[in-house]
């Protein structure tokens, strides 16, 4: 008698607990994507272009690598940044960064607006294409 | 029983007197490592010496402001001046050295538009005063630094700067910039900003835009240098020209340096 309660109660309780994994699949919620840059946009000055650490690496630490940037640049006034493959490149969202991701928008935003956070980065540093006010 | 408690007390006795001791201790270490730093012990420092004569050029100045002005995207038409946002710009000579100004100084002298800017003094109240270390002596070239990121826009530097050469941005400044250069982000509202002595054209080995600028027009007009290297074209010129410096007697020990 109660233990059909109970694995009723059960079956109630596991479709609420998980309700927002399922929820979320089943509308299509799938993981952002954003934009990888195009082919060409990775090439400048004859030279090819790869991002600076891979891929995993970006996605999960960039913002303490930018960060660290930040302080080694405007604090300790040093230019340059050596990957782990031993690639030089210069410290600056600008002159890096923008260089092969050139749009916030198609981009950046991505993952933001799904991760819901909102970095201040371009109340200041600006897009190499224009200075159009957007969302974040 | 009063054996035991004789021994008490004398152990609280020895126990207070050496806490007394121990807490004197980093006291005494603090008045030991104190005093201001006396000018000279910076392992670097980055100095600037303008020939006021050579700058009495209306084209020049204007260049040079234009220059800065659109290296680092500074927002222009905002007609008071307490509320313009200005890196370097002129002001007359008995204003900008009150203590070398007097009565007969003849007339066409004081009324000489003379470049200001930051001196990056050795000794800089604004860093004193700042809470965050958002302002701060750089050691590696003796630069006064500012980190935007950490600005709170509280004004202690606005404050305790004496040569007015900090600036508060009380509007949003990128409606009121012409053309914004990318290279180089913008400010917002509610920070503080000043020269760096072109901090990011330091860093790539280029001279500060306005230099560059004024010498374009007049060789000499402004030398840029290392004033710790002996050797450097600074120090020959300290050594060998009359110069000044602006409010000497404050202490501050300011690194732009005026031949007279």
């Amino acid at each position: 008698m109660s233990k059909g309660i109970i694995i009723a109660g059960l079956i109630v309780f596991l479709i609420v607990a998980t309700f927002p994994v399922w929820y979320t699949s089943a509308a299509g919620g799938s993981r952002p994507q954003p934009e990888p840059p195009a082919r060409d946009a990775k090439v400048f000055e004859g030279k090819e272009y790869r991002c600076v650490e891979d891929k995993v690496y970006m996605t999960g630490n960039h913002m303490q690598l930018l960060d660290n940037w930040r302080n080694l640049v405007v604090r300790e006034g040093e230019r340059f940044y050596t990957s782990e493959a031993g690639e030089q490149y210069e410290m600056s969202l600008t002159k890096t960064c923008l260089k092969c991701h050139p749009e916030r928008d198609r981009f950046c935003n991505k993952c933001h607006d799904y991760a819901n956070v909102y970095p201040t980065c371009w109340n200041c540093h600006v897009e190499l294409n224009g200075n159009e006010p957007k969302g974040n | 029983m009063d054996e035991s408690r004789r021994s008490f007390l004398k152990g609280i006795g020895v126990a207070a007197a050496a806490a007394g001791l121990g807490c004197t201790f980093p006291l005494l270490r603090a008045l030991a490592s104190s005093g201001t730093p006396a000018a000279g012990v910076q392992t670097r420092q980055l100095c600037m010496v303008i020939d006021i004569e050579k700058c009495l050029n209306e084209d020049l100045i204007k260049d040079c402001t234009e220059a800065c002005r659109i290296e680092h995207n500074l927002p222009g038409g905002e007609s008071d001046p307490e509320r313009q946002i200005r890196w370097m710009w002129t002001q007359k000579f008995e204003h900008t050295f009150p203590d070398q100004a007097h009565s007969l100084t003849p007339k066409e002298l004081r009324g000489e538009q003379v470049p200001v800017m930051c001196n990056h003094c050795t000794n800089p109240a604004c860093v004193k005063v700042c809470p965050t270390k958002a302002t701060w002596k750089r050691e590696s070239d003796g630069v006064v630094m500012m980190d935007m990121h950490r600005c709170i826009g509280c004004r202690y530097c606005v404050v305790g700067c004496p040569y007015g050469a900090r600036s508060f941005n009380w509007h949003e400044p990128r409606p009121h910039i012409k053309n914004i250069r990318p290279e180089y982000p913008t400010r917002m509202r509610g920070v503080v900003e000043k020269c760096t002595f072109c901090a990011e054209r330091l860093r790539e080995g280029r001279e500060p835009a306005c230099v560059e600028a004024a010498n374009r027009i007049t060789e000499g007009a402004m030398t840029f240098g290392e004033l710790s290297d002996p050797n450097s074209k600074v120090s020959a010129l300290l050594k060998t020209t009359r110069t000044i410096s602006r409010q000497n007697a404050l202490g501050t020990g300011p690194n732009v340096y005026y031949i007279v």
